[in-house]
């Protein structure tokens, strides 16, 4: 098969594909996900996202298809004033309700896959590493995961990740 | 440890908590081993499945873990609490540290 066929080809079965998926994704969008956390959290809420969603969920799909999994973008991290500060110096399971709160807040069932961190003799956070709450959603593609970070002060960031890294380059 | 594979909802809770996890861990065969492997006395603390994995930092040894049960405190495995190559730490996703 010819360079030139399978990239018609791609194109033939991908851009249709890509329609659909991100169609069905807006579908199932609760438009008051993060609208509602951040209205509970800030002055002012965010405007509307519908377009961002849109250019997000095709931007997403499309990268899946050309480029897939462990090859996409970077995580982002929203502004962590977005979310309350929960109590410091904690062990594993301090923050675990509040945080699960707070992924229901954003509008997703996920499950809690796993609760990780570096801790001292105490069981309590060593240094500056956060305790790490990692979701999965069903609907989302393989690897991909929300991440719940909380550190030693008690301050919140959130991350999702398209692909969770199954390398270990940190040392 | 990078849990790609962990499926088991947590939400309910971790059973029994990191300070529980760490004291049991080092009764169970864990303070001997950083007696012999000296690092910073912190440990990577993983809650995922049914188990506990407690990874002892010490810059000698690769990954060196003791794993218990997270809601009995039982010890399952410490085929890995042995020190060979390096210590790399998991870079992200479920189980990062």
């Amino acid at each position: 098969m010819t360079p030139l066929l399978t990239w018609l080809l791609m194109v033939a079965l991908g851009v249709p594909v890509a329609i659909v998926a991100t169609a069905l994704s807006l579908r199932r969008a609760d438009p008051g996900d993060w609208d509602s956390i951040v209205s509970r959290h800030l002055p002012s809420p965010v405007p509307a996202v519908g377009p961002l969603r849109t250019a997000t969920g095709l931007a997403l799909w499309m990268a899946i298809l050309t480029a897939g999994c462990g090859s996409t973008a970077g995580p982002t991290t929203p502004d962590v004033t977005t979310y309350p500060q929960l109590t410091a110096d904690t062990t594993a399971s301090t923050n675990l309700k509040a945080v699960v709160e707070l992924e229901r807040a954003a509008g997703r069932q996920g499950r809690l896959v796993a609760v990780s961190g570096l801790v001292n003799r105490r069981g309590h956070l060593a240094s500056s590493g956060p305790w790490y709450y990692t979701f999965r959603e069903p609907d989302d593609v393989a690897g991909a995961v929300h991440q719940w970070r909380v550190d030693a002060q008690g301050v919140v960031t959130h991350e999702h990740l398209e692909c969770a890294a199954s390398s270990f380059p940190r040392t | 440890m990078c849990g790609l594979f962990f499926s088991e909802d947590l939400t309910g809770g971790v059973g029994l908590d990191s300070d529980r996890v760490i004291d049991l861990a080092l009764q169970e065969g864990g303070q001997d081993f950083v007696t012999k492997y000296p690092g910073d006395d912190t440990f990577g603390l993983v809650y995922g499945m049914a188990q506990a994995y407690v990874f002892f930092i010490t810059p000698a040894c690769y990954r060196p873990s003791l794993t218990l049960n997270r809601l009995t405190g039982v010890v399952t495995d410490t085929s890995n609490l042995n020190c060979s190559g390096v210590f790399r730490r998991p870079c992200g996703g479920p189980g990062a540290f």
